[in-house]
């Protein structure tokens, strides 16, 4: 039966948010409902994200795993950052920097971390891939879209040059809305399997 | 004559003495000393095996107790070897020996481990049975025996001529027979092997039954190419207590031709075992015993390279865009002008009037908020300086936090007071794209149901003169264009964005939904060129091309590397 | 005939035809494509378990996005082909997201997987879905955190994600684990074609589920796209070739 009833619910939401595009005037209440209970639902979910989060490190210390230590971290700093939020507020200063002062740098340092992760991944791009046609693609359109980003090459208005340098710095959003043709199409028919209740994301 | 052969260690194969890999397993014959052959052994033998055709078959265990068999009397068999002839009388049967025999005899004395271990345990299971406790591992096998020999027995016709022979040969054999030979030829007085007409080759079964009857067969003649696949009962002897009795085991060989008689033919349970399933079990023995072979443990491959480089590639990367950073001299910008993307958004903030009301979106994540200030930080002095209302929305965690930051920092480096227009926090939505979406929706309580919740936010309903949406990812960005430019058409919308959303983003200003853009650090150095104020951002933009170029002479020096050397081992999914 | 009412035409026979291949007709027959990465994927998490090391399947950052809409439902249609019976009393498997929906849908799938393969009465397993941290930086700090502590033998990244998987894989390799990843942004698709042998890029990634297993459904599902792949592409070049000759 709870199994019946999660299909039936999810087969009908998604239809009638389906029809809704067609029958705009008679479904708009309805679609408005269902659009504010998903929004409030997608705002608990991630409260319910805040809450396994916990849940993992708190797990993690009782039964003293490896690095529980780090854990413990994490719960005095979450603790802290949300009682000053309550009480000082976003607005305060103070909580903007203690929090923004932490964020940034760690963030930033792993983007540094994959900057640099990416540099050396580059070294052994062939190495890894190997001669292929694609590789071989892969390699020469990444040193040519990196040159013309530098803005080294340029080029006169109105040119042949220039028009031949559109045409390249084009070529990248070409390929990318392939792709996202593709990924569309897939989502398509993931949703699709959805309503047919062939896939059960929301579990069985 | 004698000839030199080299016998192959793994299989027992005969090889050219000049041969440096056995021809039937391919084993390297390095460091194996040539044996000696009779010419006859050989030319019978094209392919130089140490036995017979029809003897391929017999199975390992008939040939192995054969030999532990005669390992008693090594001493007297070794001295009379060399005058093996084929008409001496069978009180000596050893002298009987096949030059074969005498060759594996040879090496088992020359080499120690060529007896094998199937031999050793043979050999430790007959020792065994020969102890106190012999007795007690036989009484199964022993019944067994006896069962088999009972139904042989009581369907014998009586004794045939060949029986009396044999009972005479054993009389004249008398003591000197080995011990082995007096328990076959009482246990088995009616049985005889049977024989094909056509069988080939002399044969370890067929010699053993010439012993018991104790003639001389002359070797039968070696058909053409053909070995008899007749499947034939042949009894073969266990070593065991005398006491037990005779205990017999039966085998069927595929190839062996012996003697048929009625009782052998008819009644006996046997197992066929053909040639290729006696291969078989060879090379799955051999298999075993390769896989029990002790290897050395594979050593791991040191990583300490691999760290070492990734360090030195770092340190590289650091200094260069250092050095572009803090050298001091002046960057040199990309043409000078801004794209034209850029160019309409300067010129949309440079005409702004006063009293302008503005919408800001925050949609990035810390990480990118250098960045992002390096680009909005001079659009938004131009135009908090004539805005008289500001508003902002965050779709990211720390949006808000971003916002006041960023707000606070452009108020102060422009000295605008911070109280000299209200700054409105429209709140923060989860998810970028259900929060555009449900702004665009209107959002409002027209349908209001008891106890359920109320939206609690709802869209400015005034008109802004400019909509300016900082994010570092081009869905989130499109999300907004896509909900905002539809819900207030006439409202101009700017990007200020990222380098990596930027491309995808471009064709929105090419249609027209976007006014204008301002994408990356470069679009950020033009800006601050055409405004012409200091070096700041030009510095990072030069740092910036080092960090490119220094990308591109990777991949460069990727491909020479992998020129140059061995290709990596096809291990899928490591890096 | 507007473009929109061919679009919508477009779905509906997408819809037409996995009813038929899926339910009525019940395909079974449809050889998928051979992708080696999928069977190193599945060789890896045996050989994990094996040698006793962690597995983390990594299901991505968010369940809808305007850009990529299926991608966060592909990484949960996957999840139960790799929740085997042997996985789920093995233990030492983690199921890693950052987005709030994401994870208790996945915990969700996990209990009901649990369940079907013991008993109605167990809910508890030893695989949980965590959530490392709500956003795609924090998330990664906290997975680099757990691939440090735990060695990992399998790391399979599915869903929506973006240039941080190259940590995440970078890392993980680096300990000796086997990396597989379904791509689907173009971000990670970018980064992690630098690193990956085993790697699915763009829409190959939803032929993922049928592969695992290949059930009539899931082959159902895959003829389906295909089938819908190749209209596209006709009316891709249908509609080029109006537009040049000049009726649209």
């Amino acid at each position: 039966m709870k199994k019946i009833l999660g299909i039936a619910v999810a087969i009908i939401v998604g239809l009638v948010v389906l029809a809704g595009y067609f029958f705009q005037s008679q479904l708009s209440p309805i679609l408005a409902l269902v659009f504010e209970w998903g929004l409030v639902l997608i705002g608990v979910a991630g409260l319910i994200g805040i809450g396994y989060l916990l849940a993992m490190h708190m797990r993690k210390i009782v039964r003293w795993e490896k690095r529980s230590f780090f854990s413990i971290i994490v719960l005095i700093a979450f603790l802290f950052a949300m009682i000053a939020g309550i009480l000082l507020t976003p607005q305060n200063a103070l909580y903007r920097d203690l929090v923004l002062n932490v964020q940034i740098p760690v963030e930033t340092s792993l983007l540094a971390i994959l900057a640099v992760t990416l540099f050396y991944a580059s070294l052994r791009l062939i190495r890894v891939r190997g001669w292929t046609p694609m590789s071989i693609a892969f390699l020469a359109s990444a040193i040519f879209s990196l040159i013309l980003d530098l803005g080294i090459i340029q080029t006169g208005v109105g040119t042949i040059a220039s028009t031949v340098l559109a045409f390249f710095e084009r070529l990248p959003l070409v390929g990318a809305r392939g792709i996202l043709l593709g990924m569309a199409l897939g989502g398509l028919v993931v949703g699709l399997r959805v309503l047919l209740a062939i896939d059960r994301p929301y579990g069985e | 004559m004698m000839m030199l052969v080299l016998i192959c260690p793994e299989c027992n194969a005969h090889n050219p003495p000049d041969a440096e890999s056995c021809q039937d397993c391919q084993a390297s014959l390095a460091g194996v000393a040539p044996s000696e052959l009779p010419d006859s052994l050989d030319s019978e033998n094209e392919d130089f095996d140490l036995f017979e055709p029809e003897e391929k078959d017999l199975p390992d265990l008939l040939y192995f107790l054969k030999q532990d068999d005669q390992a008693e009397d090594e001493e007297s068999l070794l001295e009379e070897s060399g005058a093996s002839q084929p008409e001496e009388s069978p009180d000596q049967p050893e002298e009987h020996t096949p030059e074969w025999l005498d060759t594996v005899r040879k090496r088992a004395r020359e080499e120690e481990d060529s007896a094998g271990e199937l031999i050793r345990r043979v050999s430790a299971a007959q020792e065994t049975l020969a102890g106190d406790h012999g007795e007690s591992h036989h009484e199964d096998f022993e019944s067994w025996i006896q069962k088999l020999r009972e139904e042989a027995r009581d369907k014998a016709a009586g004794q045939d001529e060949a029986s009396e022979e044999r009972s005479s040969g054993e009389g004249e054999a008398g003591e000197s027979d080995p011990e082995w030979l007096s328990r076959v030829r009482k246990a088995h007085g009616s049985l005889e092997p049977p024989r094909e007409p056509d069988a080939a080759g002399r044969s370890l079964l067929e010699w053993l039954v010439e012993l018991e009857e104790g003639q001389e067969e002359n070797p039968p003649e070696e058909e053409d190419g053909e070995i008899a696949e007749a499947e034939v009962t042949q009894p073969i002897r266990t070593h065991g207590d005398e006491a037990a009795g005779d205990r017999t085991q039966e085998v069927r060989t595929g190839t062996t031709p012996a003697k048929e008689t009625e009782t052998a033919k008819a009644e006996l349970v046997t197992v066929g075992i053909t040639r290729d399933e006696h291969e078989q079990a060879d090379l799955l023995a051999t298999t075993i015993t390769d896989e029990r072979a002790d290897r050395p443990t594979p050593l791991e491959k040191p990583k300490t390279a691999g760290w070492l480089v990734r360090a030195i590639l770092a340190l590289l990367l650091i200094t260069g865009m250092s050095l572009a950073l803090f050298s001091g001299s002046q960057a040199r910008l990309p043409g000078g002008q801004l794209p034209p993307a850029g160019q309409a958004l300067w010129d949309w903030a440079a005409e702004l009037l006063e009293g302008a009301s503005l919408l800001l979106v925050f949609d990035y994540q810390p990480g990118y908020a250098a960045e992002l200030e390096l680009i909005a930080a001079p659009i938004l002095k131009e135009t908090l300086a004539k805005a008289s209302e500001v508003a902002f929305v965050s779709s990211s965690a720390s949006g808000t936090l971003l916002a006041e930051a960023l707000l606070t920092e452009v108020m102060e480096a422009s000295a605008v007071p911070k109280d000299s227009f209200p700054v409105e926090n429209w709140g923060y939505y989860p998810v970028g794209a259900f929060g555009a979406y449900g702004i665009a929706s209107g959002l409002n309580a027209s349908m209001q149901l008891p106890n359920l919740p109320e939206p609690t936010l709802t869209f400015p309903q005034r008109d802004y003169e400019g909509i300016l949406i900082l994010s570092d990812q081009f869905d989130g960005a499109q999300a907004w264009i896509e909900q905002l430019t539809v819900l207030s058409p006439d409202t101009p919308v700017h990007l200020l964005v990222s380098a990596q959303a930027g491309p995808m983003l471009m064709p929105y200003f090419e249609s027209g939904q976007v006014s204008g853009m301002l994408s990356g650090v470069g679009d950020a150095a033009g800006l601050e060129s055409v405004m012409d104020q200091g070096g700041v951002v030009a510095r990072r933009w030069r740092a910036y091309q080092v960090g490119t170029l220094s990308l591109v002479a990777m991949l460069v020096l990727g491909v020479m590397i992998s020129l140059i050397a061995q290709p990596q081992s096809d291990r899928r999914g490591e890096v | 005939m507007t473009w929109t009412l061919l679009g919508w035409i477009f779905i509906g026979l997408g819809a037409v035809i996995l009813l038929v291949l899926g339910w009525i007709i019940k395909l079974k027959g449809y050889p998928p494509r051979r992708m080696p990465a999928i069977q190193y994927l599945q060789g890896s998490r045996v050989a994990a378990i094996e040698r006793g090391r962690h597995q983390q399947i990594v299901l991505g950052h968010q369940l809808w996005s305007r850009v990529y809409p299926g991608l966060g439902l592909f990484a949960l249609s996957v999840l139960p082909s790799l929740l085997d019976p042997e996985n789920l009393v093995n233990g030492d498997q983690a199921v890693s997201t950052s987005d709030g929906s994401v994870v208790v849908f996945a915990q969700q799938i996990i209990q009901g997987r649990y369940q079907e393969g013991f008993s109605t009465s167990l809910h508890e397993s030893s695989v949980r879905a965590a959530l490392p941290g709500p956003t795609p930086l924090s998330f990664t700090a906290g997975l680099l955190a757990d691939v440090q502590a735990h060695p990992h033998g399998s790391l399979a990244l599915f869903g929506d994600y973006g240039p941080e998987a190259a940590l995440w894989a970078m890392s993980a390799a680096r300990r000796g684990g086997q990396v597989f990843a379904a791509a689907g942004s173009i971000a990670s698709q970018a980064v992690l074609y630098l690193e990956l042998r085993d790697l699915l890029l763009g829409e190959e990634v939803f032929m993922v589920p049928g592969l695992l297993a290949p059930t009539s459904l899931n082959l159902a599902g895959l003829l389906t796209e295909d089938i819908l792949r190749i209209g596209l592409i006709l009316l891709l070049i249908a509609g080029v070739i109006l537009t040049l000759v000049g009726v649209v």
